[in-house]
């Protein structure tokens, strides 16, 4: 859950609101998806590598 | 952190049970990473008696056959280790059968086999053999009160499970056995008694304080100094007990001194030092800074520099100690130690953190002082330390401590509504349950009606408002007991945003010209930026960037896709075509840096060819391109010029300005020669960067036109040119010039000859016109066709050939 400070920083009132906060890498679920060992080939832009999607 | 089960019930006074309690205190926060079954080999090793011993017979090596009698009667053994026992002594008997380590830690069955003729019954041990210790220079001497007969495993604590528990930065009161036993208590609904303080077996009438003096000129740094004094230790090896225990924890024995602070540190969480007396010059700690470069040769042998922001821990001459940190070499316990301080204090977390970075240590000392310990336990740690002392090392306690504690620990009550604590978790939770909670974990609570008041203890400094209440309500109760629920959701109506419609058709549209796209980070380095030209001055740095190569936000798209570029030819790959899509930052003068959406591409290597050789790309290639990728998006013609100034990454005479309607929209070029050279690219690489947000505005909708049923005429020119001017410049102007009756313009031929003047060429055009509602007359045609010679005659100076 969001920390009340969050809230107050960012001018919500902490008693009014609560929250949930999540989230994923997209990256590491693109990795699943297209069968992608090491998440840096990702950002490392080998054109072999981008032509192969 | 390790906890030794065994250890952990005995503080309980229960066993819950191994498993229980894994489990609980995994969902309580604390996970159990790893669970280690420890000294189960035990439970073939006997205490055995020595009866008589006498050398081998036949042997060249110094073996000695040892008679003893473990309960069943006298067994020889061979023994090669020098230091057996008078008969009467107990040692460890491994008998055939038993499981013992090698010298390499490596499990073994003990069989029965001749040594030099003589077939032993079984093995006497050293400690590394049977894995209590590293000890091996002789076989293991057991307590002399040991029962004859009896499996060390029945010894307590030799059978154990060590728990490895990954404990959050927050919770410094779980890096004790008191700690973690208090938490297991609340999550399995245990009472949670700690054991009473055992008093020192001798107390000499003489006061502490007139023995020992204590000064802490910091106490912002140092909140509360304890200090005892024992006199008379002897200084040696701990009881095996305690020795196991320690090893087993991943503390070394060094000996009964040292060894009881690092038990009571292990036990309470509070980390404790002993200085021998006679090396604290003139009886006296004062808790200081240190002075900008004073020296102190630490436990480890290295001489440290200090600073004025390192808290030590001096006599009335030199500092003993690194507060909180490392002991020094020369006034710590040694085998002559007679006398000894005990230090029991608190320190300022930050404080210890910031020496212990600096200087590169990571002890299990500062570890518990920069995760907060307990300030109000320090007098009764420093009191089962004493008790220990004397019954370990012997001595006897000076009467008291002297505790140096100017402003005791008085923590604002929290209220806490019994109400919010179900509106935030989503389930009900009724005021006794949530007092429960908090009163097992060390909480002062008072129920006064309406709100409670709830006071957070020493150890649980982490608790400082109503949530952090809650969260311990939710945490001890155990998350799982909440029931799961989706969020009711409403429908949304608004779909994808404009913004992100333009971004999909960007990008389906470069890929669908054969572009890959590329991600960069949006950090990137001055290299990176200088090596395209760009001024790493002007571009936005990070306060605090993660590593030099990702300190700067990037001003433009070009120096990643350089990167990426010369990558590809380190590679061997020739052909790149990648485009990107993503946001560049420029210094704002108010509030936050200015934010934009661009497009990036970079061509290079050999265009596409069909049984020929194929040439390298050039600017027309990404030209066209971008004249593409404008007309796909805007339904509006891009323009190209050469007005303003170009990009610093283009070649001086091979760029164009890309305008659609009057808005500005980016550059394409010939990479420089300097980037070229700088970055390691090809020689043919182009570059376009557009501003993305012209991209997004549709410039003219699409309108079907009949076309005419009548013929065209075709009449071409050609003009003698200055090669400055510009061809789509004439193109537009013949345009211009030529009417509405005009229906297009063409380029079509250029002809470079010597017999034409010094810089100049002719451009040759074909006119093509047509009416929709009749057919041209040749006479109309000439005159317009005249007109228009005549008109670019005027505008370009150009001579009709």
């Amino acid at each position: 859950m969001v920390h009340p400070v969050v809230f107050e920083s960012v001018g919500y009132d902490p008693e009014r609101y609560t929250g949930f906060a999540f989230g994923m890498g997209i990256d590491r679920l693109t990795m699943l998806r297209y069968g992608i060992g090491d998440i840096r080939h990702l950002f490392e832009h080998d054109v072999r590598f981008l032509a192969s999607l | 952190m390790r906890i030794s089960y065994h250890w952990l019930t005995t503080l309980l006074g229960a066993d819950p049970g191994l498993d229980r309690v894994t489990a609980a205190l995994t969902l309580g926060g604390l996970e159990v990473e790893h669970v280690e079954h420890v000294g189960a080999h035990l439970r073939g090793v006997f205490v055995a008696e020595v009866v008589s011993s006498r050398p081998h017979p036949t042997s060249k090596n110094p073996l000695t056959l040892v008679t003893v009698d473990a309960g069943e009667g006298p067994a020889e053994i061979v023994c090669g280790a020098a230091n057996v026992p008078a008969p009467g002594g107990k040692v460890a008997l491994a008998k055939l059968g038993a499981t013992v380590l090698d010298k390499k830690g490596v499990p073994f069955t003990l069989e029965a086999r001749p040594v030099a003729g003589v077939v032993s019954a079984g093995m006497l041990c050293a400690e590394d053999e049977l894995g209590l210790g590293t000890d091996h220079a002789g076989i293991l001497i057991l307590d002399g009160s040991l029962a004859k007969g009896s499996a060390l495993a029945e010894l307590p604590g030799m059978v154990d499970a060590l728990l490895t528990l990954n404990v959050t930065p927050n919770r410094g009161d779980a890096l004790s056995h008191r700690g973690v036993a208090r938490d297991v208590a609340a999550l399995l609904g245990l009472p949670w008694n700690p054991p009473p303080t055992p008093a020192p077996a001798w107390v000499l009438a003489e006061r502490t304080a007139s023995v020992l003096a204590v000064e802490v000129r910091d106490a912002w740094r140092c909140p509360r100094y304890a200090a005892a004094v024992v006199s008379g230790v002897t200084v040696r090896p701990s009881p095996l007990a305690e020795r196991v225990r320690l090893t087993r924890l991943g503390v070394r024995p060094i000996n009964n001194v040292v060894d009881v602070t690092n038990l009571v540190m292990l036990e309470t969480g509070q980390p404790l030092h002993a200085f021998d007396l006679a090396q604290v010059k003139g009886a006296r700690i004062v808790v200081r800074r240190a002075a900008d470069g004073e020296k102190l040769l630490t436990l480890d042998g290295a001489e440290q520099t200090l600073t004025a922001d390192d808290l030590v821990i001096a006599d009335a001459e030199r500092p003993l100690a690194l507060a909180g940190v490392m002991g020094g070499e020369h006034s710590g316990v040694h085998a002559t130690t007679r006398d000894i301080v005990l230090e029991c204090a608190s320190f300022e977390p930050r404080g210890v953190r910031r020496t212990a970075r600096r200087l590169g240590f990571h002890t299990e000392s500062s570890h518990r002082f920069e995760r907060g310990t307990d300030l109000v336990a320090v007098a009764d740690v420093a009191a089962l330390a004493v008790a220990m002392f004397t019954a370990l090392a012997g001595g006897a306690a000076a009467d008291g401590l002297v505790d140096v504690y100017p402003v005791p620990y008085a923590p604002t009550p929290i209220p806490l509504r019994p109400a919010r604590v179900g509106e935030l978790l989503g389930v009900d939770v009724s005021r006794e349950e949530s007092v429960r909670v908090l009163t097992a974990l060390g909480c002062a609570v008072r129920d006064e009606g309406g709100a409670l008041s709830v006071t957070s203890p020493a150890h649980r400094s982490d608790l400082s408002r109503e949530v952090d209440l809650i969260e311990e309500v939710a945490r001890v109760r155990g998350v799982d007991q909440i029931p799961p629920l989706l969020p009711p959701t409403r429908g949304a109506r608004a779909g994808a945003t404009r913004d992100w419609k333009v971004r999909r058709k960007l990008r389906e549209t470069l890929t669908a010209l054969g572009l890959d796209e590329a991600i960069h980070m949006v950090f990137t380095s001055r290299d990176d930026l200088t090596r395209v030209g760009l001024d790493a001055g002007a571009a936005i740095r990070l306060a605090n960037p993660l590593s030099e190569e990702r300190s700067h936000l990037r001003p433009s798209l070009i120096p990643g896709l350089a990167n990426a570029a010369a990558l590809a030819r380190r590679r061997g790959e020739h052909r790149v075509r990648l485009f990107e899509l993503g946001s560049v930052f420029a210094p704002s003068t108010a509030g936050l840096p200015h934010e934009e959406t661009r497009v990036g591409a970079v061509m290079a290597g050999p265009r596409e060819a069909w049984l020929q050789r194929p040439d390298e790309v050039d600017l027309y290639d990404l030209k066209g391109l971008v004249e593409e990728l404008v007309e796909r998006l805007t339904n509006a013609p891009a323009t190209f010029d050469r007005e303003g100034e170009a990009p610093p990454w283009a070649h001086p005479r091979a760029w164009a300005r890309v305008r659609v309607g009057d808005v500005t929209v980016g550059h394409v070029a010939a990479a420089h020669p300097d980037v070229v050279e700088r970055a390691d690219l090809v020689r043919s690489t182009v570059f376009a960067e557009l501003d993305a947000a012209p991209l997004g505005v549709t410039r003219q909708a699409l309108a079907a036109k009949a076309p005419s049923r009548f013929p065209s005429s075709r009449r071409d020119v050609a003009l003698l040119l200055a090669k400055e001017v510009p061809a789509g410049e004439v193109l537009a102007r013949l345009r211009a010039l030529a009417g509405p009756l005009c229906e297009s313009v063409a380029l079509f031929d250029r002809y470079l000859g010597s017999e034409l003047p010094e810089g100049h060429h002719s451009l040759a055009f074909t006119l093509t016109f047509r009416a929709d509602d009749r057919t041209l007359q040749e006479a109309e045609v000439d005159a317009l066709c005249e007109a228009v010679t005549r008109g670019a005659r005027e505008a370009f100076g150009a001579a009709q050939r």
